[in-house]
């Protein structure tokens, strides 16, 4: 019997704003980032915003919605967004200039974050010279770099600004043993007599019947349409 | 089985001098945990603060343990390395930080410290670098050993880590 796909996760958000002290423009590229048994079922999972540069009150707004379905097999390597942040320079040349990275929250609700981008910085005074003389900035071969942690060690960094966004999470499970929130967790008996109410939960009318999860917070009913069960 | 997931990042460190700094982390666990998936150690990079104030990391933590005791909750024994301007590396500070037991988003503080030393090497530490290193982690782990020391309060180390429990409910264990 094949293993169903035992997590679905829904996110909606939207890229809010940014703070790049010394640049005047930016924008923001979101990568949804899946590893091992992890899928994107729908959904962009890149996003690439406008150029946006400050306004009179001196801030820079992104404004970028995103949205994803993403399924998995077990919460491990929970999927992650990887920002990578550009700025247009004074000659009209895209530069890199942040990446960061946000694991997915695994809470069910509304989430708010401050995602801090950071640089690669050059390894030696020379290099940096160089580096100003000719007008390039270090950038990462591999711009998904920071969803990883391997080799982080071997590099040395500075971080030029961040990124507010918010992130709002569902959470489909066929496997009731997860427990993705705190609450009242009640030791479930293994008769399943759930006719009389034993607990806030049960007279808050969360129904418990047969393969259903019954975690306090339930995922939205129209998120589960965007999951198709096989 | 019981089993614990965890994913988050070690977001920031503050309070350390300059902040230029890296985070090397391991876990410690009891006897009954077991780390199915995930690295249980690693090191993040050295961040260099020049427009904050602030070392931020965001270095990803991911990690699948599996339980059949309560005891032992596993643990996150700290090292902070400092780097100053002429590449040289000292250890600014010790730390831990418990998992968190329950669900959910936590947002979660570690306090650090270095061990103290005498007048003189304090006033070395000062002046020249260098300090006082453990011999060994275990006085992170052992409060027996960990009363011997005396140290002097560094910064903090900022995390924000999610948590999925599976099957806790099963056991009968409420948490």
């Amino acid at each position: 019997m094949e293993k169903s796909d035992a997590v679905s996760v829904t996110i909606h958000g939207n890229v809010r704003t940014t703070e790049f002290p010394e640049e005047s423009n930016v924008c923001v590229k979101l990568h949804t980032v899946v590893t091992g048994d992890w899928k994107v079922m729908t959904g962009e999972s890149v996003v690439l915003s406008s150029f946006s540069y400050r306004g009179t009150d001196n801030q820079i707004f992104i404004d970028l919605p995103f949205e994803c379905g993403l399924k998995g097999n077990s919460p491990f390597m929970w999927p992650r967004i990887v920002l990578n942040c550009f700025t247009k320079d004074t000659s009209g040349k895209d530069c890199v200039v942040g990446y960061g990275v946000l694991p997915v929250p695994s809470e069910p609700g509304q989430h708010i974050h401050r995602v801090h981008c950071f640089m690669p910085e050059s390894s030696s005074i020379v290099q940096r010279m160089i580096a100003k003389l000719r007008g390039v900035t270090a950038e990462f071969v591999d711009p998904l770099l920071p969803a990883n942690s391997d080799g982080r060690y071997a590099c040395r960094t500075s971080t030029r600004g961040y990124v507010d966004l918010e992130i709002n999470v569902s959470i489909k499970s066929s496997e009731t043993g997860y427990r993705f929130a705190p609450g009242a967790t009640e030791a479930r008996s293994n008769n399943n007599s759930m006719n009389v109410p034993s607990s806030i939960a049960d007279l808050a009318g969360i129904v418990a019947a047969g393969n259903e999860p019954s975690e306090l917070f339930s995922v939205d009913e129209e998120n589960e349409e965007l999951v198709s069960k096989n | 089985m019981a089993e614990v997931f965890v994913s988050g990042i070690i977001a920031s460190a503050k309070g350390f001098g300059d902040n230029r700094l890296s985070i090397r982390y391991q876990l410690s666990l009891g006897g009954g945990w077991r780390v199915v998936q995930g690295e249980a150690e690693g090191q993040t990079q050295t961040d260099c603060p020049s427009v904050f104030e602030n070392a931020y990391f965001g270095h990803p933590l991911d990690l699948h343990l599996a339980t059949s005791s309560i005891q032992g909750w596993p643990r996150l024994l700290l090292q902070v390395w400092h780097h100053d301007d002429y590449g040289r590396q000292e250890i600014a500070g010790y730390g831990t930080l418990l998992l968190p037991t329950s669900p959910g988003k936590h947002v979660l503080t570690s306090g650090c410290w270095r061990p103290k030393g005498s007048w003189r090497e304090e006033m070395m530490h000062k002046l020249v670098g260098g300090g006082l290193q453990l011999t060994s982690l275990s006085a992170l782990e052992d409060p027996s050993i960990r009363e011997k020391i005396v140290s002097v309060s560094v910064g903090t180390v900022r995390f924000e880590l999610n948590v999925v429990t599976k099957n806790f409910q099963r056991y009968g264990i409420l948490c």
